[in-house]
């Protein structure tokens, strides 16, 4: 393998594990409320032209054009992760282009629900058909979620080359489209599905509220939370000691806003009530429920 | 016997607030309701009321995030749409709970549903409803829903927020004053058919069409505090002035829609005082009782209304309330069981 390939193939492998990671994560409960709208999949198309700069550049000019299929991994950060292909005429020989590219938004103005303007920051790793690997950083601006301009640097490691391009594109694939049908969890019908989810709208509606308050605020409580809802203290088996718990582990906005369940039916043991409250919590945090 | 209504007024994502003191009245206290009457979101919650799905409502609403709802649109393409977002989600949503057995059921008329939309082809306001006689007087049309088609078409009408949310055609045909059925060569066949948007444009909180219907016990749920609120702060941007504005004239719809069932109760009264006076100034019983209950005469057969009007006492939202976030809506579902408690 070339000595070229290495480090845009190294930049992919790089970008792999963020990704996997990002797209295995969710969105921060205690964030300041943000438009999540968006699509899941873009799809621009970008032409661009610049110089190329170095010792390894008998011709100047530079011109390519390059597809980005890209997944939308966090609509709220707007990190992407893009197939990239294309064509770049550089120094002076036609080739084609393949590789990858991870973009986070570094900007974001939404005007209500509407689409703004972005400015998004990106790190390319490409091969090119005649043993070329290039490794680009650039800045995306983003109208509309429908235009875009671009302006990069890379580096030719094949020519120790570097390029400076300007592009203009616009979304081939805007995502719009289509418009499926959510994915939602399946109604309690029992007593205790009903005991955890309706424990799971106080210990939200505590995360809502606190948001509203502060940030650090939010994510104290979450902190409690978690401390709260890991261990197994196995003395709480009413409702009153786990109002009392919750106090106790300084959850007293989650202890305020909690109903208390409904009577419980026959054959239903307040532990098992008390056990249902915790999962309820647990759902919430997305964590395993307590054995 | 006077019927029980529950009454739910439009305001998109503050609708969690109504979901959660319906789920209180009904699992906590155990309420039934003879009739629902709902706006927008409003007519969402009592859409599915009327279906039996109040747990697939509450869980649609506990964890509904905007794309849940709605999807966004690019730039470029909301200059060519009808609409700034798409309510795709929403629509494929209402088709998973309202399923063929649950829209039987409602549009059986077991229990009426009247929900509002208004017609942007002749800008009138529309009850699209289940209830067979239904009273309802001219400039008012209404319209006997018979397909499960319909009943999610005008759930998700009452909900298009218009400019925001796409229009929808409810009806295969243009509507016909006479329907049914369209009569052959009718002046109307071959005329595009209507498109219908949120109800709320006309009326906020369907009060009036409940009461017409024979409702003495009214539960009304109200999504935004009937009591100005003092906003301490200077707009000087148009994006601060527009949503302010907005909500000046939704809360001036609101109140006139309470105000609604105020004045009949005020008129009732009225007449049952000069009834009694009239029998205490020596005027024949059997005469004032002919008089007062011959055809035609205004409140004949209405009861007093008892009305309950389940509203916030402070405003549950900052801003756009077609945003819908999973945290903000359990805050609100909170609130709204906080309130119903604390009123019933």
């Amino acid at each position: 393998m070339p000595m070229t390939w290495i480090p845009p193939l190294g930049l992919l492998f790089v970008m792999a594990g963020p990704a996997t990671a990002i797209a295995s994560g969710r969105d921060d409960p205690c964030a300041p409320g943000k438009s999540v709208y968006g699509p899941s999949f873009v799809v621009p198309l970008e032409i661009a032209q610049g110089v190329t700069l170095g010792r390894g550049s008998p011709a100047p000019y530079a011109a390519s054009i390059r597809l980005y299929p890209s997944y939308v991994l966090d609509r709220r950060r707007q990190v992407r992760i893009a197939l990239a292909g294309g064509m770049a005429l550089v120094n002076p020989q036609l080739e084609a282009l393949v590789g990858g590219r991870l973009s986070t938004s570094v900007f974001e103005l939404n005007l209500g629900p509407i689409r703004g303007v972005g400015l998004h920051l990106g790190l390319e790793g490409l091969y090119g058909t005649s043993d070329r690997g290039l490794l680009g950083l650039m800045l995306i601006g983003d109208l509309g979620g429908a235009f875009q301009g671009t302006i990069r640097t890379e580096r030719d490691f094949t020519n120790s080359a570097t390029l400076l391009e300007l592009g203009l594109g616009f979304h081939v694939h805007d995502g719009s489209t289509p418009e499926t049908a959510p994915v939602l969890p399946t109604p309690p019908h029992d007593y205790l599905g009903l005991v955890a989810q309706g424990m799971a709208r106080d210990f939200k509606a505590a995360i809502g509220t606190s948001r509203r308050e502060s940030v650090t605020a939010c994510r104290a409580l979450l902190l409690a939370a978690q401390a709260f809802v890991q261990p197994h203290p196995p003395d709480i088996t009413t409702v009153v000691a786990f109002r009392h718990a919750l106090t106790e582990a300084g959850l007293e906005q989650v202890e305020t806003l909690m109903f208390d369940p409904d009577p419980a039916p026959a054959g239903v043991t307040e532990v098992q009530v008390v056990q249902a409250l915790y999962r309820g919590m647990a759902d919430v945090l997305e964590i395993p429920p307590r054995p | 016997m006077g019927k029980t209504a529950l009454v739910v007024s439009g305001g998109g994502a503050k609708g969690a607030f109504a979901v959660g003191a319906v789920d209180f009245m009904v699992n906590t206290l155990h309420l039934s309701f003879d009739l629902y009457a709902g706006t927008s979101t409003g007519a969402l919650i009592t859409g599915c009321l009327a279906a039996g799905k109040l747990p697939e409502l509450v869980t649609y609403y506990q964890n509904a995030s905007t794309d849940t709802m709605l999807t966004q649109r690019a730039a470029g393409k909301i200059l060519s749409s009808d609409s700034v977002l798409g309510s795709g989600p929403l629509r494929k949503a209402l088709e998973g709970i309202i399923d063929q057995a649950a829209a039987d059921l409602v549009l059986s008329g077991t229990t009426p549903v009247f929900l509002t939309a208004v017609n942007l082809q002749t800008s009138e306001l529309f009850y699209f409803h289940t209830m067979d006689g239904a009273a309802i007087e001219r400039p008012v049309r209404g319209h006997r829903l018979s397909t499960r088609d319909q009943l999610i078409g005008a759930m998700l009408a009452s909900a298009s927020v218009p400019v925001m949310m796409p229009p929808v055609q409810v009806l295969a045909k243009a509507f016909d004053p006479d329907f049914p059925p369209l009569p052959a060569g009718s002046p109307r066949a071959g005329i595009v058919p209507d498109q219908f948007v949120d109800g709320g444009v006309r009326e906020y909180a369907p009060l009036k069409v409940v009461i017409d219907q024979g409702a003495t016990d009214i539960y009304a749920i109200i999504l935004s505090p009937l009591t100005r609120a003092r906003r301490n702060e200077t707009f000087t941007k148009l994006l601060g002035i527009l949503p302010r504005t907005i909500d000046a004239l939704t809360e001036d719809v609101a109140e006139n829609d309470v105000e609604v069932a105020n004045r009949t109760n005020l008129l009732l009264a009225k007449v049952a005082k000069i009834r009694s006076d009239l029998i205490a100034a020596g005027a024949d019983p059997v005469l004032v009782e002919n008089v007062f209950t011959s055809a035609g005469t205004p409140f004949n057969g209405k009861a007093l209304i008892n009305l309950r009007v389940i509203v916030p006492e402070t405003p549950l939202l900052d801003g756009d309330s077609l945003q819908f976030d999973t945290f903000d809506m359990a805050r609100m579902m909170n609130a709204g069981r906080r309130r119903a408690k604390a009123v019933l």
